[in-house]
């Protein structure tokens, strides 16, 4: 089970014009992030807007939302950071489903008065989008508002917004309710709100409630109201005798006989555990399998940054254009076995609150046999998506991101995703100044497996697809020759006297020339074929040869040559003067003159030769 | 004198802005064409019934018809034709509307499982679509699918139907 290849190519192309595209687009925003954006990327920028971003991308996890959890998070969810959430759920930048998640997974692991505070706010927010005229025609609002209201009616025990916050909202709600001022769907919302308030007080449907009302629930199969009697009563232990009225409904409905059959020990194991765990050693595993329909299929793409010996893990899609984090894997209902002794196949448990009594795996029994993978808080599987390279390099002996999975410490199944790397930078080693001969290089290019090159020299590896190897370099490169000295700007001519001409500017210098390109330096290079066919080996050496390069520098480019010297101004004119004698002639006194012309601007100097380009080194592999 | 002139010139400019902004949201908003939807089941066998369209397979008798205007809701009626109670996951539907995002409507009421040969009435909300202009005119022709998980006979089930909006002008 892989994804499909084709269209990481142009993913890779749509990821890159999108990134131009909303860079542009968004040039005047407050702040635009690089997606997609890993965990790890996240927990670096430790912002609202970031976690936002994160959120609003396929499959994003939310355990970045979980205090506890391994998966890397922000360091903590500050007002600034809880704000940014709600905010960015009710302008529609957090797709529901994860941000309920989200919501669920931080109200846990937040300290008390902090997530107070985020229910008062989530309280907030929803009194605005009950009240909101365009409930009744928006469906993302509508979808919004009923997110947030099942996630306060559904919220664990122990959260609460205060009731200074609270108590206007329920106020208003029944003000318009009794003056008919909320529409149909609002109205319904209202009512159930404030109905579950009453809950909370011990009160559903005008009277106390008792255990009697709760045996007539469970007589003809009231999940949902025993659900609300399990959350929302104000004693413990009734929300405990709802629980038992509960799962006894889910008992005499399973499939499994055995579970039927042992009801009463069922319901003590579901009460105490939350769960009804097969024991492996009892029941070992016969036969396991994958259900295509339940696991996410992606292919993983390995972007690598060279020179920081580091890579990230992103994914790609047959069903999208685009680039993406990698998915968390839970594996409940996705992943099956049948257990010896066990009428029907199981899987891994579910949340301890659905009260499930089917037989089921823990998450702790079964294991990912992935150097990359672990096991989160919530039950899931994750991935470390930004690793060392070392930590790759590895994969790319294989042609697929294989899941080796093991239930109960034995190789059960396997999942098979595609794995690609994108293609590195050249792994060109220069000499460090202008003209320095480029270092001597070891290469060692392992080529075992057909599809991709491993080239490693000294701490730096690099891994590059077949598909990619044409124009991929690798060896030694001399530096660049040094630039030549521009010329000097040529002196200004001077400016003319009065009817005098401006002088000539003078002549630029001319620029130095460049100076000659470092030699490359000596390339060894050893092919390592591990067990390629001869001939497939023979077809990789051959490759190599265009691929491991030692080239010389280029030349410094010539200095440029100086500007000549601008002409002087000319000089300004004078006028002509002249006077009237005793017989009334005019006389001139002073013919005048025109103003002086401008000098003529001084020629640039010429430019710099480049200089020569340093000559090719060795490159010598260890067979011919 | 002339900066006042300008002044107000750009002041006059300035409503005129505005008056045109207030009149094109007028156009796209509370001007807008007002549409009615009216929904079919596509699903093969669908039968035609007073009220609403009708499928029926060994195990359930389903009818399905849409009140988009009034209680914004999908309003499902179930027959058991089981001889064991049959239990609707309620919390669990999905309502996946023809771009592809999904949401959760939910009873308007609770529900418990059906009795053999009993029936039981959902009206499942929110069902919201937008009333006027290109936005809802967009749904012509558009599929609703409705998943609804439920254990038939002791076996987790999930029906899919299938709603085919036709949208038309309010008359």
């Amino acid at each position: 089970m892989h994804a499909s290849l084709f269209p990481l190519r142009l993913a890779l192309r749509s990821a890159a014009c999108l990134a131009s595209l909303a860079a542009a687009l968004c040039a005047s925003c407050a702040t635009v992030f690089p997606l997609p954006m890993t965990a790890s990327a996240l927990a670096a920028y430790d912002s609202g807007p970031a976690l936002v971003a994160y959120l609003g991308q396929p499959d994003a996890s939310p355990a970045v939302c979980d205090l506890r959890a391994r998966t890397p998070h922000p360091a903590a969810f500050d007002d600034e950071i809880r704000g940014a959430l709600v905010d960015g759920f009710i302008d529609g930048k957090i797709a529901p489903a994860i941000w309920q998640r989200c919501i669920d997974a931080l109200a846990k692991s937040l300290a008390p008065a902090d997530a107070t505070s985020l229910f008062d706010r989530l309280m907030q927010s929803y009194a605005q989008l009950l009240t909101d005229s365009d409930l009744s025609t928006d469906p993302s609002l509508a979808d919004r508002l009923n997110t947030l209201h099942r996630l306060y009616l559904d919220r664990t025990a122990k959260v609460d917004a205060r009731a200074e916050v609270l108590a206007p909202i329920a106020e208003e709600l029944r003000s318009k309710l009794a003056k008919k001022k909320l529409g149909a769907l609002a109205a319904q919302f209202a009512q159930e709100l404030l109905a579950t308030l009453e809950l909370e007080k011990g009160n559903w449907q005008g009277r106390a409630v008792d255990l009697p009302q709760m045996d007539a629930l469970a007589a003809v199969g009231n999940e949902m109201t025993l659900t609300r009697f399990s959350r929302r009563l104000p004693t413990a232990a009734m929300r405990n005798e709802a629980r038992h009225r509960l799962l006894r409904i889910h008992i005499a409905l399973s499939p499994f006989d055995e579970v039927r059959a042992a009801a009463a020990a069922v319901e003590d194991a579901v009460i105490r555990d939350g769960h009804n765990r097969i024991d492996l050693s009892a029941h070992p595993v016969q036969r396991a399998w994958l259900d295509a329909a339940q696991v996410p299929v992606r292919g993983v793409l390995v972007r690598q940054d060279l020179w920081k010996k580091s890579a990230t893990l992103l994914a790609y899609s047959a069903a999208r254009p685009s680039l993406s984090v990698l998915p968390e894997i839970s594996f409940r209902g996705g992943l099956l076995a049948e257990l010896q002794g066990v009428s029907r196949p199981v899987t891994l448990c579910g949340r301890k609150r659905a009260l499930d009594p089917t037989p089921c795996l823990l998450s702790s029994d079964v294991a990912l046999d992935h150097p990359l993978a672990y096991l989160d808080q919530g039950g899931a599987f994750h991935f470390r998506d930004q690793v060392a390279m070392s930590d790759v390099l590895p994969l790319a002996a294989g042609d697929f991101f294989e899941l080796p999975i093991e239930i109960g410490g034995k190789p059960a199944v396997s999942l098979q995703w595609g794995l690609e790397f994108q293609r590195p930078a050249d792994l060109l080693f220069t000499g460090a100044n202008a003209g320095d001969r480029g270092p001597a290089v070891q290469l060692r290019v392992e080529v075992g497996n057909p599809r991709r090159f491993v080239f490693r020299a000294g701490d730096y590896a690099s891994v590059v697809d077949a598909a990619d190897i044409g124009g991929y370099l690798a060896g030694s490169r001399g530096a660049q020759g040094d630039t030549g000295s521009d010329g000097s700007d040529g002196s200004d001519g001077s400016d003319g006297d009065e009817c005098g001409d401006g002088g000539s500017g003078g002549p630029g210098g001319d620029g130095g020339d460049g100076g000659p390109g470092g030699d490359g330096g000596p390339v060894q290079v050893s092919v390592d074929c591990g067990n390629a066919p001869a001939q497939a080996c023979i077809a990789s050496r051959s490759i190599l040869r265009r691929a491991v390069v030692s080239l010389g520098g280029a030349g410094g480019p010539g200095g440029s040559g100086g500007a000549g010297g601008r002409g002087g101004a000319g000089g300004s004119g004078r006028p002509a003067s002249t006077h009237t004698d005793s017989d009334g002639n005019t006389v001139t006194d002073d013919p005048g003159c025109s103003g002086g012309t401008s000098g003529i601007d001084g020629m640039p100097g010429s430019d710099g030769a480049p200089g020569p380009a340093g000559r090719p080194g060795s490159v010598i592999f260890d067979a011919p | 004198m002339r900066k006042i002139a300008s002044e107000i010139r750009r002041g006059v400019n300035n409503h005129m802005v505005i008056f045109a902004a207030l009149l094109s949201a007028g156009l796209a908003s509370g001007c807008a064409t007002p549409y009615a939807y009216t929904f079919h089941l596509t699903d093969p066998g669908v039968q035609s019934a007073s009220g609403g369209d009708r499928l029926e397979n060994d195990d359930v008798d389903a009818q399905l018809w849409v009140d988009a205007r009034g209680a914004q809701a999908v309003v499902l009626s179930l027959r058991n034709k089981t001889g064991q109670p049959l239990q609707v996951r309620w919390s669990d539907v999905v309502l996946i509307a023809p771009g592809g995002a999904s949401s959760a409507p939910r009873p308007d009421a609770d529900l418990g499982w059906i009795e053999p040969d009993g029936t039981q009435t959902a009206r499942l909300i929110p069902f919201v679509l937008p009333d006027r202009g290109d936005a809802a005119a967009a749904y012509e022709g558009k599929t609703f699918e409705l998943q609804v998980p439920m254990l038939v006979r002791r076996t987790l089930v999930i029906a899919r139907y299938h709603l085919a909006a036709h949208v038309e002008k309010a008359r």
